[in-house]
């Protein structure tokens, strides 16, 4: 029973605790309680087996951290939902993905399409979810310097993370296409759909279907609807 | 960006530490109050008058209804701050009254804005002003963060004088850095926060400050305090910093 972690104090009010063997899932199922059950931690950050916590208590918590991880039970229900994204394959970086790939554009859509994706967690920038899955064919690193501008809801990837940038950015993800959807409204709450262990399909549109999504997203009162199928 | 100076105009006007003031980086302008209240500014030095008389900073300023404010230029430093009694009631995002982009839509106030406060005639307080201590100096305390082992010749930190090459909410640019890198290790996306420094591939360091992202792949070689951080806020581009490399221990009070 219990969970195994190693707790690493980056900082007076920082504190990292790797779990061993865990899934996205779990680590947003802990994230959730521990931020429910320390009223003295004032923000809970959880990517790529790591659970981050802020708290300007941490001293007095470390102790009480510890037995929660040593009576945590590894037998919760995981469920996910699968979301359906549209992208209009215009990204900058397809042909430079396709070159480097030494396949044609269309294959890497291909490629792209077939593959289903988990969203592991949120970070860089509000609404930002990474997803894993990106197929070892079309993946690549990081472009070697960040592009300055990289536009709003662009669907990019790199280092076999996927993502979709909610707001226009700095980046260096290599970018596939845009989608209509934005992904981050912070008038609405929680601000976010798509959680942690949520499995994510890509379907590709044209143009046309891209400013026609644009507006339907824009004034729908069910979002998570329209994310449920293909539109 | 230089919280501890923020927070100084606050305490002096009997604010709570964390009410929304005002931020200017170098460039002042005109404010114009529309009701009776107590302002007080702090940061770096920036001459400024009231209805054309020149006003001190770090003290409490009672203002009237049609009293203007003008700031003109830092003349060091980057960050002006301008707090009102009970602190200024802009709106709400997410608990925060931050401008943050992603969240309002814009980073700055434009010509003609107007931010609500609340009017009040007396005080009660009578906290004493000191003197601006924005701390100008060149050298900066920086502990060993998660990824230290990422760089190449952590000894020589700190005898070598940077330059602060670039400076946004996000994160301030310190160069030449590549002279401390180690072949690049790219890491797995992990956490971030106001004051780990990073090192980029291309060899610059970026100390991350209040605006920045919460994760990042870049190794997290270095960390400041909030001490750092108000400090390296007001180093204006092309000042030369120094790092001095101390023991992990002494920040953590172990």
């Amino acid at each position: 029973m219990g969970l195994k972690v190693h707790f690493h104090r980056i900082s007076p009010e920082v504190l990292s605790i790797a779990l061993e063997e865990t899934s996205a899932a779990e680590l947003s199922y802990v994230a959730e309680q521990l931020e429910s059950r320390f009223s003295s931690i004032q923000d809970v950050v959880f990517l790529n087996g790591v659970i981050t916590v802020f708290s300007t208590e941490i001293n007095l918590i470390l102790n009480e951290l510890a037995s929660f991880f040593d009576s945590m039970d590894e037998t919760y229900e995981s469920s996910f939902r699968t979301w359906y994204i549209p992208i209009w394959y215009n990204g900058l970086d397809l042909l430079f993905i396709a070159e480097k790939k030494g396949m044609s554009i269309d294959r890497i859509k291909e490629i792209h399409q077939k593959e289903e994706y988990t969203a592991i967690g949120y970070g860089f920038l509000p609404g930002f979810f990474y997803a894993s899955g990106v197929p070892e064919s079309i993946d690549l690193p990081r472009r070697s310097s960040p592009r300055a501008r990289v536009p709003a809801q662009s669907v990019a990837f790199a280092a076999a993370q996927m993502a979709i940038y909610p707001f226009e950015t700095s980046g260096g993800w290599n970018i596939l296409g845009t989608t209509p959807y934005q992904f981050f409204d912070p008038n609405k709450n929680p601000p976010v759909i798509v959680k942690a262990g949520d499995r994510l399909r890509f379907y590709e549109i044209d143009e046309s279907h891209f400013k026609a999504l644009q507006l339907i997203w824009e004034t729908s009162s069910d979002r998570e609807k329209l994310l449920s199928h293909v539109c | 960006m230089d919280a501890q100076s923020a927070k100084r105009a606050n305490t002096i006007l009997g604010n709570d530490p964390n009410d929304a003031v005002l931020e200017m980086s170098i460039q002042g302008g005109i404010y114009r109050f529309d009701s009776p209240s107590f302002v007080c500014v702090s940061g770096a030095s920036m001459k400024f008058t009231l209805n054309g008389i020149l006003g001190e900073s770090n003290c409490m300023i009672r203002v009237q209804p049609h009293d203007e404010i003008e700031f003109s230029q830092a003349s060091e430093g980057v960050y002006t701050y301008l707090a009102v009694k009970g602190g200024f009631k802009s709106s709400i995002r997410m608990g925060s009254r931050s401008m943050h982009p992603s969240l309002f839509g814009v980073s700055r106030l434009k010509e003609g804005d107007v931010i609500e406060y609340t009017s009040t005639d007396t005080v009660s307080n009578t906290v004493v002003g000191k003197t601006s201590d924005v701390n100008l100096s060149s050298k900066m305390v920086v502990y060993p963060g998660p990824e230290f082992t990422c760089l190449k010749t952590p000894e020589q930190l700190g005898e070598v004088s940077l330059k602060v090459a670039g400076h946004n909410r996000m994160g301030i640019r310190v160069l030449p850095s590549t002279y401390f890198h180690r072949r690049h290790s790219t890491i797995k996306s992990s956490v971030v926060f106001p004051g780990i420094v990073q090192l980029t591939p291309s060899g610059e360091l970026i100390v991350l400050h209040r605006d920045c992202q919460v994760t990042g792949g870049y190794p997290r070689v270095l960390l400041t305090d909030e001490k750092g951080l108000n400090q390296i806020a007001q180093m204006r581009q092309g000042s030369r910093i120094q790092f001095e490399l101390t023991d992990l221990s002494n920040y953590l009070g172990e």
